[in-house]
């Protein structure tokens, strides 16, 4: 169904090619699993295989040929590929066209000209088959793995022969991980050939007939279902990969009010009236006064109650994990303590109230996307940019770090003189924690920092969170990443609607 | 069952509000259409309200109501120059916001499907039509990366009214350059999915639930009608007080 | 490690797509058959240039005065991404494309028609410019940019031709003869003129911004 014959690909005016000489073949019924670290070339493999290489990046150089489901992929249009392949992205929210369940599962069907009668038809069955909540949702207000399902309905409602997944499981929390691999195992048994680019493999156990390791845009491992099983997690370590996922066990913040989930296993199925749903964790706890501490903040959005805390603490020099299902006011929270929401209530630093302009001069955000937050036209201006903005405004008595010194620690001295745009991803994300540590803020906000990205490359996120606390500040990280909250977090604050 | 797939489509043909916009704002533009003008910011508010959208109907209402005020009373009771030309400014301004009061309410509540099926059944190019669609799911979107950068800079220090006054252009690039940068990536995933679900190709797509006219159309069609009649006859008949 | 050897029919599809990073390439053909990746291009610039350009207006809502700063910072905002999208042009006609789809988007949103008309034309001549320039010519773009810069001025051309019907209204009777004359004058040909030749002005800075800003961001960035 999928051949690769000596597959090269080169991205415009990068000095290596991205793959090199690939060869593999799937089968209809095969479930193939690709997987290596961040930049390996397991995302940019898929995309041969659907046509967007070289159809959709301009510029670069194919060599070796491709077919799928006997079409020449250089030689066909994009859209007659489309119609063999469905393809399910990393962020399913991210690649839905339309508003509705509906909608989204009818567009493929809409566009490739199908008759209206069995639009509706296949619509109907698909429709059926997901959980009743979803049938007439608005798209955006469903949970996460509910949209995972949509996005496979609709990637594969016309049919195709082929699907391909791009790191499905790595927004997923661990009950949607379990529907995904009974969707998996639907699709194979249908017949379809599916490849499963991905970092975490265990739940791809019972699944997946083969495993190619890639590194370097070259085939590094294949292992054959069997052997892939028996593999202990030490040696996917050592390729980079991630094993079991765990939960993370984290004692609770100090934290009440009705937007605080209670503590699982704590005995307590009800929420009681005061809401006190967390004492502080053993060991020691810095005096409150020296960190972060929310008092009665409750913020409504478009008339909506969207958080409401009696009190958080989020001492310094600790990192606290943020966590809860989407829409739950993770992003708000975060939002208030920087300054940039409105809210009700008071918010404290080291004990001085702080207004939410003096908020804002006190915190800093590492984004989900890291480069909306970079304006300068090199590395090392954007430091400077940064110096230069905590010299005036920082909190007195803090001395930042210097520049030379911060850019060696992260590991970016070779990138002085680079645009920060053309980093990489892992590249913007340090430049921005150096530019929120120069700038010596005393509450940093990380917000989903480990999206899509592999062990090792964990380790130095992780380290990267730790040394922001310690420089010190109070730091917030959300995140659904257990095997990063494990790494990184001292406590966690579990938010729930209120 | 349509009805449990197709929650989206409230009534009205998408084609009737686009038809509407471009009606009312040929109408209140025309030389003579200050007389459409109170018609059309009522029409304006009441879609507004339909959609319980209670805050743009009011600020769409006073909003008029500030520019009158400043287009008609104001002159006749200052007469001078600087009031010459605060009117003349709010007398065109007045019909500005009375078309964008409309225009802003169907634009907002066109979904990509709609515009598109709409366009198509106008028989509109093939990439007028999908490029239009496109732009209209990607708006949320660029807005979205837009106000993210902009918290950015706020928290690096680098917003503010007198960073842009002092240096307009440098405030500029530093938002243009990351907004296009992130823009162009977060739409990057949605054109890859588009483009391999048949977005844009050459083939002749169909509709789901083919658009149909029904009662709701007709309804808005003949409540123009009637608002249109009535701007004609309160301008005859009420000549001196009426807009005009 | 295998050999590389690039088979004739792997190579990129559109030859016109590996001379487009290099000045001077062959000229794009002159087509209108376009693929779904440039109408989705055409959207996303479209989309940035009015975005960018609202997010500069919303600074002028406070007060009319401001709008005399924020009209020019609009200009010169619009300039960072049209000045980008020509250089992902790959056929003539994406610059009338992306003229149509805005001015169609505008009148949507409540803009004249008159105003429409004149945003189509204007984007015509713009591509028309970069089609003299190969599409590959800097001046050529920078001047596209100004003749497309000119489009800020349509939404008020109803104003000028609505001229006799303001003055023959009941409103300004009243007022006396004076003031009809005045305010006349505010709204004749040459201070037309002269509004066109300073947003003109501002548009060909916003052509020479907008390429130093590709020079120093996005061709660094490898986004251009």
């Amino acid at each position: 169904m999928i051949r690769l014959e000596a597959v090269g690909w080169t991205f415009p005016h990068a000095d290596a090619p991205a793959l090199r000489g690939i060869d593999l073949t799937v089968a209809a019924g095969e479930l193939v699993v690709i997987c290596g670290a961040s930049g390996s070339g397991k995302s940019t493999l898929l995309r041969t295989m659907n046509g967007l290489i070289p159809h959709f990046s301009e510029g670069g150089v194919l060599t070796g040929s491709v077919t799928v489901g006997g079409l020449a992929t250089a030689e066909v249009e994009l859209d007659q590929l489309g119609l063999v392949t469905g393809t399910v992205l990393q962020h399913p929210r991210r690649q839905f066209f339309t508003d509705t369940v509906a909608q989204e599962i009818a567009f493929a069907m809409e566009n490739f000209g199908l008759a209206p009668a069995d639009i509706r038809a296949r619509v109907g069955q698909l429709v059926a088959e997901l959980p009743s909540t979803a049938g007439s949702a608005a798209l955006r207000w469903l949970s996460g793995g509910l949209q995972q399902q949509v996005a496979i309905a609709a990637a594969t409602a016309h049919r195709p022969r082929v699907v391909l997944f791009d790191e499905p499981s790595s927004n997923l929390a661990s009950d949607a991980v379990g529907r995904l691999s009974a969707a998996l195992a639907s699709l194979k048994a249908q017949g379809l050939a599916v490849v499963v680019a991905e970092h975490r493999l265990r739940y791809l156990s019972g699944l997946a007939d083969r495993v190619i390791v890639l590194r370097d845009g070259t085939v590094e491992a294949e292992w054959p279902a069997a052997e892939f099983q028996a593999l202990p997690d030490a040696v996917l370590a050592e390729h980079g990969l991630r094993g079991e996922v765990r939960p993370a066990v984290l004692p609770p913040a100090e934290a009440s009010g009705p937007s605080v989930a209670p503590e699982a296993g704590a005995g307590r199925s009800a929420r009681p009236s005061g809401g006190q749903s967390g004492q502080p964790g053993a060991g020691h706890l810095p005096k409150a006064g020296a960190g972060l501490e929310l008092e009665g903040v409750r913020c409504r959005l478009g008339g909506r109650l969207v958080l409401d805390l009696d009190r958080a603490v989020f001492p310094a020099g600790q990192v606290t994990a943020v966590r809860g299902p989407n829409g739950v006011g993770k992003s708000t929270l975060a939002r208030i303590v920087t300054g940039l929401q409105k809210a009700e209530g008071t918010v404290r630093l080291g004990g001085r109230p702080l207004t939410r302009r003096a908020r804002q001069r006190s915190s800093a955000i590492v984004m989900q996307d890291p480069q909306r937050q970079l304006f300068a036209d090199s590395v090392r201006a954007e430091i400077e940019l940064a110096a230069s903005a905590s010299s005036s405004k920082a909190r007195p008595g803090a001395r930042p770090p210097a520049t030379a010194a911060v850019l060696d620690a992260l590991d970016l001295a070779d990138l002085a003189e680079r645009h920060p745009l053309s980093l990489s991803g892992g590249q913007t994300q340090r430049l921005v924690v150096a530019a929120a540590r120069l700038s010596g803020r005393g509450i940093v906000v990380f917000d989903e920092p480990s999206s899509g990205v592999d062990r090792r490359h964990l380790r130095s996120i992780s380290n990267q969170i730790r040394a922001a606390a310690a420089s010190p500040a109070a730091v917030l990280l959300i995140s659904h990443d257990e095997d990063l909250l494990a790494q990184a977090a001292d406590r966690h604050l579990t938010l729930q609607t209120p | 069952m349509p009805d449990a797939l197709n929650p989206g489509l409230r009534g009205l043909d998408p084609r009737t509000g686009l038809a509407l916009v471009v009606l009312v704002s040929a109408a209140v533009m025309s030389p003579t259409g200050l007389r459409f003008v109170p018609a059309a910011v009522a029409l304006g508010a009441g879609l507004a309200v339909a959609e319980r959208a209670w805050r743009r109907g009011g600020g769409l209402v006073l909003a008029a109501a500030g520019l009158w005020l400043g287009g008609w009373p104001l002159p006749a009771a200052w007469p001078g120059a600087v009031t010459a030309v605060v009117a003349l400014a709010c007398q065109f301004t007045i019909r500005l916001v009375a078309c964008v009061g409309v225009g802003w309410h169907v634009i907002g509540q066109s979904s990509p499907t709609a515009m598109s099926a709409a366009l198509r059944a106008w028989r509109a190019p093939r990439a007028i039509a999908v490029t239009l669609a496109v732009m209209l799911r990607f708006f949320p979107v660029v807005v979205g990366e837009a106000r993210a950068v902009a918290d950015a800079m706020r928290l690096r220090g680098l917003a503010g009214g007198r960073g842009l006054l002092r240096h307009p252009w440098l405030s500029l690039e530093r938002f243009a350059v990351p907004m296009t940068a992130a823009s162009l990536r977060a739409t990057e995933d949605l054109s890859a999915s588009a483009a391999l679900r048949g977005l844009g190709s050459r083939r002749r797509p169909t509709a789901m639930f083919p658009l149909r006219f029904g009662a709701a159309d007709l309804m808005l069609a003949l409540a123009v009608a009637a608002l249109a009649a009535a701007s004609l006859a309160a301008s005859a008949l009420l000549a001196p007080w009426w807009l005009a | 490690m295998s050999d590389q050897i690039p088979t004739g029919q792997m190579l990129p599809a559109d030859p016109a797509a590996s001379a487009a990073g290099g000045r001077g390439g062959p000229r794009p053909r002159l087509s209108v058959r376009m693929s779904a990746r440039d109408l989705l291009n055409t959207a996303v610039f479209a989309v940035i240039f009015m975005v960018a350009i609202w997010a500069v207006g919303m600074l002028g809502v406070i007060s009319p005065l401001v709008w005399l700063i924020t009209t020019p910072l609009q200009i010169l905002a619009g300039g960072i991404p049209f000045m980008l999208l020509l250089t992902r042009v790959k056929h003539a006609g994406m610059v009338t494309l992306f003229s149509v789809v805005l001015a169609l988007f505008f009148l949507f949103s409540g803009n004249s028609p008159v105003s429409t008309a004149g945003i189509i034309l204007l984007g015509a001549v713009a591509d028309l410019i970069c089609w003299l320039g190969r599409y590959r010519s800097k001046w050529a773009a920078i001047w596209s940019c100004t003749v497309f810069g000119l489009g800020f001025l349509t939404p008020f051309l109803p104003l000028f031709i609505d001229r006799q019907a303001y003055f023959a209204s009941a409103t300004w009777e009243t007022m006396g003869e004076d003031y009809i004359a005045a305010t006349d004058q505010l709204l004749t040909a040459p201070v037309l003129g002269i509004l066109a030749a300073a947003v003109a002005v501002t548009g060909f800075a916003a052509g020479l911004l907008g390429s130093a800003v590709l020079r120093k961001h996005f061709i660094r960035a490898g986004l251009a």
